[in-house]
C-alpha cells in the first residue's frame, strides 16, 4: 500500500468523522430545541392567550389574535399594580436586612475568633434542617400575639429571619477567602472592627451580597404560604397570593386579562434576572456545593 | 469537712427552716372511691358524710373518717343527700331508681323513675325528696311513705337540685336552659331566673333568702331568694372554662346554711371561699384534682371535696383557715427569704473567698478556667454584640416557633385561651384519619415521581455540555433557565389553564388530533386528577437541577474525559463511569431537596385542585393547613408538623448515610 493512499484513506476517515461529528451536533441541537420548545409552552401560551378576549380564546383556539387586543395589558396592570408594589416593597425592605444581618454575622464568623464562635455557627446553621411545615403554625400564632398580624411586618420580620441563614452561609464562605493581610493593616492604621467590616470586607465582597440580596429577592416574591395565612386584607396583600384573588377582587373573569396580569407579573422578576441572572447561578451552584 | 460544704450546709439549712415553719396539712381525712365522686352530701354537724361515685357506691363516713356503711345500687350513683341529723339519706341512681337508705346504709324504700335519675336533694328535717331525671320530670315525693306527692315537667333538663325550709319545704332547679327555678311545696313555679348558660350546680340558703348557681360559661350568679333578682354576677377566679363533655367536672358549689360564704371547686384543681356578699375570695387551696363534687355542712365546719379521679377529702374550716393563713405565710417567707439566703450566701462565701486562706486558695485553683474565658469573652464581646441582632430575630421567630411546634403537638392547642396537655391523643387521631393516609401516600408518590423527573435535567445537562460551539452552549444553558422569571404561583396556573376542560390547550390538542373520547376534565375527576399533577412542569427540565447538575459536569476535571477517550471508551460507558459517580454529591442534594419539597408540598395543591376531587389529591401539609385555618385544630396541625419534621430528618439522613460519594469531592 501506498503512502499516497493511506493519506487519502486517513482524510476520509477525518472527513467522515467530521460529518458523523456535524451530525450529533445536529441532533443534540435539534433535540434541545425541541425540548426548550415544550419547556416554554406555558410561557408561550400565556403571551398568546394575553393579546387575545374570551370570544377569539373560546371560538378559534388555535387562531392568531385578531384583532389583538393589547388592551389586555392596563386591565392587568391596573389590577396587578398594588399587589406588584407590595411584593416589591416587603421583599425590598427584607432583602436590605437580610443582606446588612448576613454579611454582617458571615464577617463575625469568618474573621474574628470568640469563645463558642462554631457552638452558636452550627446554631445557625442547624435552622436548616427545620422545614417550614414545622414551625409554619407556632409562626402564624406567634405573628398573632405579638399583634403584627394583617400588617407588612408579619411578612418582614419573619422573611429576614429565616432568611438570613443562607445569607450568612454564602457570605461566611466568602470572607473567609478575603487575604488577612488587608485586615492586619487595617488594624494596624487603628480600625475598629466595625471599620474594617464597612471599610475594607464590604466593598469587597459585592458579588456575593447581590447574590444574597438576588437569591432571598426572588424567594420572597416566590412565597405563596406564609402571606396566605398572614395576610387578610387585600390592600397589603402581595403578588402570589393576589394572582389567586384578583379574578374575584376585581371582577376579571376573562382569561386575556387574566393572561396579562400573569405577564405584568412576571415582569419584577425578569428585570431582576436580566441584570442578575448569572448572580442567582453562583447562588444556586455554589450552595449545592457546600450543602 | 471541706469549707464549700459548709457553706451549702448552711444554706440549706436555713432553706429548711423557712420550709418548715408552716404546716400544710388540714385536719380532716382522705379516701379514694374507686372511681369518680359525682355526688357527696353532709349532715348539718358533718357527723355523716355520704360519698356516691361511678362505681355503683355509696358510702357514709364518720368525721373522723371511719366507714359507717356501703350501698351499691345498680347504676352510677348521680345523687347523694342526706337529712339534718343524718338519720336518712337519698340515692339518685342511672339504674332509675330513688333508693332512701336509714342510719346504718339499709334500705327502707325505692321509687322506681322512667328516667336516669340526675340529682336528689333531702330537706333538712329529712321529711321530703326532690328527684330530677333524665326525663325532665321533677319529683316531690315523702320521705315516710315513699309516696309521689307531685311531679312537674320542667321543660328541660335538670342538672342540678337543692332544697330549703322546715315546714314549707321548697326544691330549687338549675337547667339546661340556663334558668334556676323556684317552685312551692304544692309543685308551683313561684319564680325563673335567666343566667347565660346551662346550668351546672345550685345551692340555697337554709332560710332561702340567697340562691348561688355555677353556668357552663365559667360564671357564677347570686340570686336574691325572694324575688329572683340577679344580684352579682362573675367569672370563676381561676376563670375556669367548661364544654358540655366536662358537665360533671367543671365548676360545683355549696353554699354556707347562712348564706354568708361560697363554697367553689373547679376543674383547675382549684378551691376557693368566696364571701357572697361581693364574690371576694377569701380562700383558696388546690383540691387535688378536677373537683367533681362539693358538699358543706350546715354549721360550716366541714368541707367535703371529690374529684374525678376519685379522690375524697374531707375538711374542717378551722383546718382550711390555718393552711390558708400558712400557705400565705409560706409565700412570703420565700419571697422574702429565698433573696436573704442568697444574699447571706453571698457574703459569707465572699468573706470565705477574701479572708481566709483556705478560701483564696480554693478561688485560685476552681475559679481560673472560667475567669479565663470570660475575660476573652469580655475582651471578643464586639462579636457578641454584632451578632445580637441576628441572634434575637432567629430565637423569635425560628427557634421559638419550632420548639413551641413540637410542644404543642402534645396539647390540644388553643391560642386564645386555654391549652391542655393530651399526650400523644394528637398523634393517635392524625395516625387513624384516613385523609392522613391518603396525604402520605400522595406525597410518597410525589416524592418518587419528582426522582424520576431528574433524569430530564440531567439528558439536557449532558446534551448542553457536549455542545462544541461555546456561544450556541451558554444561549442554550440561559434558554432553558428562562422560567424561573415566571413566578412559582403564575407557573402552577398556567398549567391549571391548560388542564381545562373546555379552552385547556391539553383537550383542545386531543380534539384537533382527532382524540377526542381522550378528553377529559384532568384535575377534576378521580382518576386522572393525581396523574394530573404529577405531570404537571411537563417536560421536568427543572432549572434549578440543571444548573445544579450542569454545574457539577462542568467541574469534572477534563483529564478525566481525556483518560476516557484515549482508553477508546463509549459514551455510554463514559456517562456510566465517569459522569454518574462524579455527580453523587449533586443528586444527593436534589434527591434531599426533592424528597424534603414533596413531603410539604402544598401550593401546587392548593392552586391546583384544593385536595379535591374528594380526597384524591390531599397531601399532609394540605391537611395541616386545612386543620388550622377551618377547623382552628392548632394541637393536631402541630402534631403533623412534627411528624412531618422526623420523616423530613429521617429521610435526609438515610440520604446522607447511604448516598455517599465514591470520589471525595471539592469545588
Amino acid at each position: 500500500m501506498s503512502t499516497l493512499t493511506m493519506k487519502q484513506d486517513r482524510q476520509i476517515t477525518k472527513r467522515q468523522a467530521q460529518r458523523r461529528e456535524n451530525f450529533q451536533q445536529g441532533l443534540i441541537l435539534l433535540s434541545l430545541l425541541a425540548l426548550l420548545f415544550l419547556t416554554l409552552v406555558p410561557i408561550i401560551l400565556m403571551l398568546f392567550f394575553s393579546l387575545k378576549d374570551n370570544g377569539q380564546i373560546y371560538g378559534r383556539f388555535w387562531a392568531a389574535p385578531n384583532p389583538v387586543r393589547i388592551e389586555n395589558y392596563p386591565t392587568g396592570y391596573e389590577a396587578m399594580k398594588g399587589y406588584i408594589l407590595n411584593s416589591v416593597s416587603y421583599a425590598g425592605a427584607s432583602v436590605m436586612l437580610v443582606v446588612f444581618l448576613a454579611s454582617l454575622s458571615g464577617y463575625v464568623f469568618a474573621r474574628l475568633r470568640f469563645p463558642f464562635r462554631e457552638t452558636i455557627y452550627l446554631g445557625i446553621l442547624a435552622l436548616l434542617m427545620i422545614p417550614g411545615v414545622l414551625t409554619l403554625i407556632p409562626a402564624f400564632v406567634l405573628v398573632s400575639q405579638l399583634g403584627i398580624i394583617n400588617t407588612p411586618w408579619a411578612l418582614i420580620l419573619p422573611w429576614t429571619s429565616g432568611g438570613q441563614v443562607f445569607g450568612i452561609l454564602l457570605c461566611r464562605t466568602f470572607f473567609a477567602t478575603l487575604p488577612q493581610e488587608l485586615f492586619d493593616s487595617g488594624r494596624i492604621d487603628g480600625a475598629s472592627e466595625i471599620q474594617l467590616y464597612y471599610k475594607i470586607a464590604v466593598p469587597l465582597s459585592w458579588p456575593i451580597i447581590v447574590t444574597v440580596a438576588i437569591m432571598h429577592l426572588v424567594a420572597s416574591y416566590n412565597d405563596f404560604i406564609w402571606p396566605l395565612l398572614t395576610i387578610s386584607n387585600s390592600d397589603i396583600q402581595v403578588v402570589s397570593v393576589g394572582l389567586t384573588e384578583f379574578t374575584s377582587q376585581y371582577g376579571i373573569t376573562d382569561w386575556g386579562p387574566r393572561m396579562a396580569a400573569y405577564t405584568v407579573a412576571t415582569v419584577p422578576l425578569l428585570i431582576l434576572f436580566m441584570f442578575g441572572m448569572r448572580y442567582y447561578i453562583r447562588g444556586i451552584t455554589s450552595g449545592a456545593v457546600k450543602a | 469537712m471541706r469549707p464549700l460544704t459548709r457553706v451549702a450546709l448552711l444554706l440549706l439549712s436555713f432553706l429548711l427552716l423557712i420550709a418548715a415553719m408552716p404546716s400544710l396539712a388540714q385536719d380532716g381525712w382522705t379516701d379514694h372511691a374507686g372511681d369518680s365522686v359525682w355526688s357527696l352530701a353532709l349532715s348539718a354537724d358533718g357527723s355523716v358524710q355520704v360519698v356516691g361515685s361511678r362505681n355503683n357506691r355509696v358510702a357514709a363516713y364518720r368525721q373522723d373518717g371511719a366507714l359507717l356503711w356501703e350501698f351499691h345500687p345498680e347504676g352510677t350513683v348521680w345523687g347523694v343527700a342526706v337529712s339534718g341529723d343524718g338519720a336518712w339519706t337519698a340515692v339518685a341512681s342511672e339504674d332509675r331508681h330513688v333508693y332512701l337508705l336509714d342510719a346504718f346504709g339499709e334500705e327502707v324504700w325505692r321509687y322506681r323513675s322512667p328516667r336516669i335519675v340526675y340529682d336528689v336533694a333531702m330537706s333538712n328535717d329529712g321529711s321530703r325528696v326532690v328527684a330530677i331525671d333524665e326525663g325532665r320530670v321533677a319529683r316531690y315525693l315523702d320521705v315516710a311513705s315513699g309516696d309521689l306527692l307531685w311531679e312537674s315537667n320542667l321543660r328541660n333538663i335538670a342538672d342540678a337540685v337543692a332544697i330549703y325550709g322546715s315546714r314549707a319545704i321548697r326544691p330549687i332547679f338549675g337547667t339546661r336552659d340556663s334558668q334556676v327555678l323556684l317552685y312551692s311545696p304544692e309543685g308551683q313555679r313561684l319564680w325563673r331566673a335567666q343566667l347565660d348558660d346551662e346550668v351546672l350546680s345550685v345551692d340555697v340558703s337554709s332560710n332561702g333568702a340567697t340562691v348561688v348557681a355555677a353556668t357552663m360559661d365559667g360564671e357564677i350568679a347570686l340570686i336574691k331568694g325572694n324575688n329572683a333578682e340577679i344580684v352579682w354576677q362573675m367569672p370563676a377566679p381561676d376563670e375556669t372554662r367548661c364544654n358540655p363533655r366536662q358537665r360533671n367536672y367543671c365548676l360545683h358549689l355549696a353554699l354556707s346554711s347562712d348564706g354568708g360564704r361560697i363554697l367553689l371547686g373547679t376543674r383547675y384543681d382549684n378551691l376557693f371561699l368566696l364571701d357572697s356578699a361581693d364574690g371576694s375570695v377569701l380562700q383558696s387551696h388546690p383540691a387535688g384534682g378536677d373537683v367533681s363534687a362539693l358538699a358543706l355542712s350546715a354549721d360550716g365546719e366541714h368541707w367535703l371535696i371529690g374529684t374525678r379521679d376519685g379522690q375524697v377529702r374531707s375538711w374542717t374550716a378551722t383546718g382550711a383557715a390555718a393552711a390558708w393563713r400558712a400557705a400565705q405565710d409560706l409565700r412570703r417567707n420565700l419571697t422574702i427569704g429565698i433573696p436573704a439566703a442568697l444574699a447571706l450566701f453571698v457574703l459569707l462565701a465572699s468573706i470565705w473567698v477574701r479572708r481566709t486562706d483556705s478560701g483564696r486558695r480554693f478561688w485560685q485553683v476552681t475559679s481560673r478556667p472560667t475567669r479565663t474565658l470570660l475575660l476573652t469573652m469580655w475582651r471578643r464581646r464586639i462579636a457578641y454584640v454584632l451578632l445580637t441582632p441576628t441572634v434575637v430575630l432567629l430565637l423569635i421567630f425560628n427557634y421559638y416557633p419550632a420548639l413551641s411546634g413540637l410542644y404543642h403537638s402534645f396539647t390540644d392547642w388553643n391560642p386564645t385561651g386555654e391549652t391542655l396537655w393530651v399526650g400523644t391523643r394528637q398523634f393517635d387521631a392524625m395516625l387513624n384519619s384516613n385523609y392522613f393516609w391518603v396525604g402520605m401516600k400522595n406525597a410518597a408518590i410525589l416524592a418518587l415521581s419528582g426522582f424520576l423527573k431528574l433524569a430530564m435535567p440531567l439528558l439536557v445537562a449532558e446534551l448542553i455540555f457536549h455542545i462544541r460551539h461555546s456561544l450556541l452552549q451558554y444561549l442554550a444553558r440561559t434558554l432553558f433557565i428562562v422560567p424561573l422569571v415566571v413566578p412559582s404561583v403564575v407557573g402552577i396556573l398556567l398549567w391549571v389553564n391548560i388542564y381545562d376542560p373546555t379552552i385547556g390547550l391539553l383537550n383542545q390538542t386531543l380534539i384537533s388530533l382527532g382524540l377526542e373520547h381522550w378528553v377529559h376534565s384532568w384535575l377534576g375527576e378521580r382518576a386522572t386528577a393525581m396523574p394530573a399533577i404529577v405531570a404537571i412542569g411537563f417536560p421536568w427540565i427543572s432549572a434549578f437541577a440543571l444548573l445544579i447538575i450542569y454545574g457539577g459536569l462542568i467541574g469534572i476535571p477534563q483529564e478525566l474525559f481525556d483518560a476516557a477517550k484515549v482508553d477508546g471508551a463509549s459514551w455510554w460507558k463514559r456517562f456510566t463511569r465517569i459522569d454518574l459517580p462524579m455527580l453523587v454529591p449533586q443528586f444527593r442534594l436534589l434527591l434531599i431537596l426533592t424528597f424534603i419539597a414533596s413531603m410539604q408540598e402544598f401550593q401546587l395543591i392548593f392552586l391546583t385542585t384544593g385536595g379535591g376531587p374528594s380526597d384524591a389529591t390531599y397531601t399532609p401539609a394540605l391537611e395541616l393547613y386545612y386543620n388550622a385555618t377551618l377547623f382552628s385544630n392548632f394541637g393536631l396541625a402541630s402534631a403533623m408538623g412534627t411528624f412531618l419534621f422526623i420523616v423530613i430528618l429521617g429521610g435526609t439522613i438515610l440520604n446522607l448515610r447511604y448516598v455517599r460519594s465514591q470520589v471525595e469531592y471539592e469545588a
